[in-house]
């Protein structure tokens, strides 16, 4: 049976599924995405060093879970930040700019530390993302509450099996990193990074920037060399895995006795891995094997009388890569 | 209208920046403070154009809109060679300092603030960076003193000399001649609507006082006398085109 | 829409005007090259062609090429209203001259428990002491926050 619809009728029909549909596309559109989808990690990156906030997170692995409570400001001209261990001994960071200074406190005396400029939660998020496009694959999930915020699942799948998979919850309003998940190729969690609690604030006063002083204890320095960067070639290396880049190298001083360590750090953008040489001293055994600690991997073997050893959070064949890509090294 | 205004503005700009140094004053303002940059900053709006468009822009790319950095490196890239050449004769270099003038623009965007024109802003960094580059190549500035006291502003109290004109290849000149051959041909009102548009740099406000016709008009010559004009560079920028890419 | 462009490169619409024409012109690519065109009229009749500036394209590929910059905070255009943080440096019961003296040392560190995949010859905290090397200098970390203890 015809349904006779007078023309005038079905052409507002028409218009109407048009504009519900395109009410719908924007809606759904609107909601998250961008032209380009990984502009949402740059300003992820960008939003956790230009932002000021206060929060409480929790950092677990498949060991141990520890709740850090973390300050960040940034006036628009260098960046500060006090990260506090709130479980067990209550040490603590203090930075301004590049400069970080760690107080950590034991029974008698407080040592202070100071330490390299490190990229920490939620900071963790590389700036120049083209290098880590080339790694991995954004997919885009729901959007899910963190600490009372909305926010938007980011999938970062690896383009191969030399890095493991990542699962962000970025703030939908300030695009903050609300939550990190490190999964293994099983799909189980390998370390978990979530805010519990954050709000963000404006004002620019620092007067929380000062570590929490213990009058009766004693506030010693930690004496030790700092590492040196090394244009030195000590040994060949090649082969790397796809995506791994050369980050730096350093030479350390460590052990007991202690000996010149070479260090090499190598990162895909997200996932790092160092290798370590140095050359066996007398007397002392060498390490062969693999083993895991933590969220960490780490395999060790021998060549032309220099000890390799390489430490990640990375999958296991990755570590054996960087190591076998070790060709050669120099008699020093 | 009072078509001289560009002139103390420029100064009143300096004027305010002298007082600051010299009276030593704190680092945060007061409402004192607030008034006379508020007003400084109501009347460049007035008499200073590309504010809107300027800010628009900013305020995009600050948001993470590449695109509309891309609209100011459009606007400003040929105005700043051309200034840039004035200081570092070498054709070759400009090209380079131009691009590196924009590239330290853009990672140094988040830190403007908009108190300033965004043209002025990055003439600074134009003029850093080919001062840098020269004392790298171990040459001295040219007169310097001349170049950093000045806002950028150049058309208003300098003639670019012919002898002054940086060198260009048949096809950069083809398209100057194409241009004002085009602009030769237009009819009467439109020749004049776009002179006083980008020689004498007035406002439709302005124009239409002169010219004695409805803002509407006015707006309606400049965008016929440009329309005209393109088409006649089509076939010129389509030849540069397939040259180039 | 053409001659919006036309009156957009004059600046002689208003803020809200210059939003919305400066949106469309961005998503669509003839309204740019339109853009384009009318600033080349502009600088060839202000006498500001030149060879060497000729096509913008060099700049904006450099320039597809750089992280994305985003500035957060549109707010206040006072920077340095507040104490010098460095002064709060400086009261701690500490003395001064330490403060330029930039030291390292070893966490405290304890076991992680060790599930050795094969017999490892192994100085028991050599291993920690590298993975604690390794979290001190990777660029970004994560693992910073577990306490790997020894000593």
């Amino acid at each position: 049976m015809w349904l006779i619809i007078p023309r005038r009728t079905l052409d507002n029909l028409l218009m109407q599924r048009l504009l519900f549909s395109f009410l719908f596309i924007f809606l759904n559109a609107s909601a998250f995405a961008l032209d380009d989808p990984w502009v949402q990690i740059e300003k992820a990156s960008q939003a956790a060093r230009q932002l000021s906030y206060k929060g409480i997170f929790a950092y677990q692995n498949q060991q141990e879970m520890r709740s850090i409570e973390i300050t960040h400001l940034n006036n628009g001209k260098e960046e500060f930040a006090r990260i506090i261990n709130l479980d067990g001994p209550p040490r603590e960071l203090l930075s301004s700019g590049d400069n970080v200074i760690v107080f950590n406190p034991n029974k008698e005396n407080v040592r202070i530390q100071k330490r390299q400029g490190q990229n920490l939660f939620p900071a963790i998020l590389p700036s120049n993302i083209e290098f880590v496009k080339s790694s991995y694959s954004l997919r885009l999930g729901d959007q899910e509450r963190i600490s009372g915020r909305e926010a938007q699942i980011v999938f970062l799948d690896p383009r191969d099996e030399y890095r493991y998979p990542y699962k962000l919850w970025l703030d939908k309003e300030s695009s903050l990193l609300l939550k990190m998940m490190v999964l293994d190729h099983n799909q189980k969690i390998i370390e978990q990074v979530s805010f519990n609690q954050i709000t963000l604030f404006a004002s620019q006063d620092l007067n929380w920037f000062t570590p929490s002083i213990d009058a009766h204890k004693k506030y010693v320095m930690d004496e030790v060399p700092e590492n040196i960067v090394s244009k030195d070639k000590y040994c060949t290396i090649s082969n790397l895995p796809a995506g791994f880049r050369e980050v730096s190298h350093v030479t350390r001083m460590m052990g007991r006795q202690p000996i010149l360590v070479h260090q090499w750090i190598f990162s895909d953008g997200l996932s790092s891995v160092s290798l370590f040489i140095n050359p066996i001293p007398k007397g002392q055994k060498s390490k062969v094997g693999e083993l895991q600690i933590g969220s960490a991997h780490i395999f060790a073997r021998v060549m032309d009388g220099s000890q390799i050893m390489v430490v990640g959070e990375v999958p296991p064949a990755t570590i054996q890569k960087i190591s076998n890509s070790v060709q050669s090294v120099s008699a020093h | 209208m009072n078509l001289k205004k560009t002139m103390p503005r420029l100064n009143n700009n300096i004027e305010q920046k002298k007082l600051s140094l010299v009276e030593d004053r704190p680092a945060v303002y007061t409402a004192e403070h607030v008034k006379p940059t508020l007003s400084v900053a109501m009347s460049e709006k007035i008499e200073n154009p590309n504010r809107a468009l300027d800010q628009v822009l900013v305020e995009s790319a600050q948001k993470g809109d590449k695109k509309a950095f891309g609209l100011l490196v459009e606007k400003y890239h040929r105005k700043l060679g051309r200034i840039l050449t004035r200081m570092v004769r070498d054709q070759t270099e400009i090209e380079d300092i131009v691009q590196e003038t924009f590239i330290k623009a853009y990672r140094a965007l988040p830190n403007f603030r908009g108190d300033s024109a965004f043209y002025t802003w990055l003439y600074r960094i134009g003029i850093n960076t080919a001062k840098n580059h020269l004392v790298a190549m171990g040459k001295r500035p040219r007169s310097m003193t001349e170049f950093e006291n000045e806002d950028g502003d150049f058309e208003d109290t300098h003639q670019v000399s012919e002898e002054e004109n940086p060198e260009t290849t048949l096809l950069t000149k083809e398209i100057g001649i194409a241009v004002n051959t085009a602009i030769e041909s237009l009819p009467e009102e439109l020749k004049i609507a776009i002179t006083l548009r980008e020689i004498e740099g007035l406002s439709y406000e302005e124009i239409a006082e002169m010219m004695e016709c409805p803002i509407g008009t006015v707006r309606s010559r400049i965008f016929r006398a440009r329309e005209t004009i393109a088409e006649k560079l089509k076939p010129l920028l389509s030849q540069h085109n397939n040259k180039r890419w | 829409m053409k001659e919006k462009i036309s009156t957009l490169l004059d600046d002689e619409l208003d803020l809200k005007g210059t939003s919305q024409a400066v949106s469309e012109v961005i998503k669509d690519k003839r309204l740019r090259e339109r853009f384009e065109t009318y600033q080349l009229i502009r600088d060839s009749m202000k006498n500001e062609l030149s060879d060497a500036t000729f096509s913008s394209k060099s700049i904006i590929d450099a320039i597809d090429k750089e992280p994305i910059q985003i500035r957060f905070n549109q707010s206040s255009k006072v920077a340095s209203a507040m104490a010098l943080p460095y002064l709060s440096w400086m009261s701690w019961p500490v003395a001064a001259s330490f403060l330029g003296v930039f030291l390292i040392a070893a966490l405290s560190m304890n076991h992680g428990s060790l599930k050795p995949s094969e017999t490892f010859e192994i100085a028991e905290d050599i291993p920690v002491e590298f993975i604690q090397a390794h979290q001190m200098s990777a660029p970004t970390n994560v693992a910073y926050y577990s306490e790997t203890d020894a000593r």
